[in-house]
Parts: structure tokens; sequence; C-alpha cells
């Protein structure tokens, strides 16, 4: 798996002479990192449906003002988007709270803490059938942890650490994707691994 | 470990967690995708030409208010314009002439005598 983005000023240097984005290019990219972006949303909103909208949200506003831009810019772009939709559905959610009585929230949320990753779990499709059922209870733990753990970490940390490392942008498309400057991203990566580091030894994962 | 190792480790089980998707799920982000992909729009190919004039003559000859009439009533309100131009110009040029001929002959009426303005000029030429 590799995944190389070219940093912004690169990008805009050779703007000119990049092809831009043809249908294909485009099709490939969002299936390339449509499952990446969901859990992103994932992460971020907690809810499927909220995941999905903003995923949609995003590649229907790449696609729509965006596509007649270099494939190399796709990436920074989507997340770009992607991110700001999510925080407009925060920022949403925070409008509507001050609006719906309080009384509400007593009538119980789906958000459970008694969910079982289990449950939804499903046969990765390159996963060996032959692999100990306990080797998969452990794995599944463990991814369950691990995403629980990003979703505790501060959005901006979270943020930086999925476009650094999962994304596999350099940090000046990250920053650039990000808003913010390059030293924000190195800081907000270097304490999202911290503290992810901490709060899976809390757990007793050891990776 | 350091932080890139870390970071690596997460990443690697994360990616395994993408293959955990529900099935329904992944049917629902490839509609999004087509849904993103019937919205995408071609660069316009560069043409040659005066744009705005042809889209204006377009949007005018496919006008509504485009019809016999209108243009017949444009075309004598054009000409009446052009008539009443031409009618002071010339009206214009004779009285220049006829001031002209006055003046070399020595008959200009007395009123040209009192215009202040007809007085500083026959002081400026005759110096």
């Amino acid at each position: 798996m590799l995944r190389s983005h070219p940093s912004p000023t690169q990008t805009r240097l050779t703007t000119r002479q990049i092809p831009l984005a043809t249908r294909k290019e485009l099709s490939d990219f969002l299936a390339a990192v449509e499952r990446r972006a969901y859990k992103q949303a994932m992460f971020a909103a907690r809810d499927e449906q909220v995941a999905l909208d903003a995923v949609q949200d995003a590649m229907m506003k790449l696609a729509e003002k965006y596509s007649t831009r270099p494939s190399a810019e796709l990436p920074m772009l989507f997340q770009r988007i992607l991110q700001n939709t999510i925080r407009d559905h925060f920022r949403r959610q925070k409008v509507r709270a001050l609006w719906t009585p309080p009384m509400s929230s007593l009538g119980g949320g789906e958000d459970g803490d008694d969910h079982d990753p289990l449950e939804t779990l499903q046969a990765h499709p390159d996963s060996n059938p032959q692999e100990a059922p306990s080797d998969q209870l452990q794995q599944a733990q463990t991814l369950e942890l691990i995403e629980e753990a990003l979703r505790k970490l501060p959005a901006r940390q979270r943020q930086a650490f999925v476009l650094r490392y999962w994304e596999e942008m350099d940090v000046a498309t990250a920053a650039a994707a990000m808003g913010c400057s390059e030293g924000s991203v190195k800081t907000h990566c270097s304490r999202a691994t911290h503290a992810l580091a901490v709060l899976l030894k809390d757990k007793g994962i050891s990776l | 470990m350091n932080e890139q190792e870390l970071a690596k480790k997460i990443v690697q089980h994360l990616d395994q967690g993408l293959g955990h998707i529900r099935q329904g799920t992944l049917y629902k982000l490839q509609s999004a995708r087509m849904a993103a992909l019937d919205r995408y729009r071609k660069a316009p190919e560069p043409v040659f030409g005066l744009a705005w004039a042809g889209d204006a003559a377009f949007r005018l000859s496919h006008s509504r208010h485009f019809n016999a009439r209108n243009v017949f009533a444009l075309g004598l309100l054009l000409l009446s314009l052009i008539g009443v131009s031409y009618w002071q110009l010339a009206n214009q040029s004779s009285d220049f002439a006829e001031i002209d001929a006055s003046l070399l002959t020595s008959e200009l009426p007395i009123n040209a005598y009192l215009d202040s303005g007809f007085e500083a000029w026959l002081k400026r030429s005759s110096q």
C-alpha cells in the first residue's frame, strides 16, 4: 500500500502541467478513499447515518465543484471538504440542541455502553478462514479499543493522525487540508500518538 | 517503540478494520459514489470567438419580445432619431453659413455687436 501526495506548493506550481482529473480518476479516487472517509466520519460523529451523509456530501461537493482540478489535488480537497462537512454537522447539532427540550434525552439513545463489536463484525474477504477464532476475537477487540481510543482524541489531534499516518499525506499537504501550519500538524500528530499509546496501555494492549 | 512505529501498527489495525464494514454500509457508500460521479463536470473546452456577443444574439433572438411588430417599431424609432440628428446638423451648418456671409458682407445684425463673446473675438482677431 503506497499512497503519496504532492505538497500544496508543488501542486500549485505544476497545476498547468498536470492534466485535470478525468471521470475515471475521480471514480478511482473516491473508491479508494470511501471506506477510510466513512471511518473518519464515524470517529468524529459516532453515528452511522451521519457519517454516511457526511461522506456523501463530501463526494458530491468534490465532484460538483472541484472535478476540474488536477487529480493530485483531490486528496487534500476531499479531506478539507469532509472535515468542513463534519464540522457543519456539529454546528447544526449544537443549534438543534438549544431548541430541543432536554426531556428528549430521557428516551434513551442507541449508543449503549454495552455495544458488542462482534455483533457487527464480518469476516474480512482477505482473512484466513483457518485463523484461530481466539486470534480473530483478539484482533477484533484490539481494533475496537484502537477505534475507541481514536474517538476519545481531540478532533484536531485525531485529524492530524489520520491524515499523516492513515492517509499518508506529507506534513505540508496535511497542513493544507487542516488549514493550519505545518508545525501545528507535527504537534497534533505527536500528541495524538502519545495519547493513543497511553490509552492503549491503560487497556492493557501492546501492539 | 517510537512514534512512527506505533502509528504504523495502529494503521495496520485500522486497515484491517476497513474489511469489517457491513455490506449494507458498503453498498450505501458505493451508491453515494455513483451519485457523486453523476455530478462530475468536464472542464469546458476552449472556444474561440466572442462568447458574450454570441450569447447576447442568441438571447435576443430567442426572447419573447423578438417579433416583427417590435422590430418594426424599433426600426422606426432609430430612423426618427437619425432624421432628427441629421436635421439638427443641417440647420446648424446653414446658420454658420449665414453668419459667415453676413460677416463677409459687413451686414451683421446689431445683436451680434451686443454679444460680449463676439466682441472679444473681434478684438482678438483685429490685433
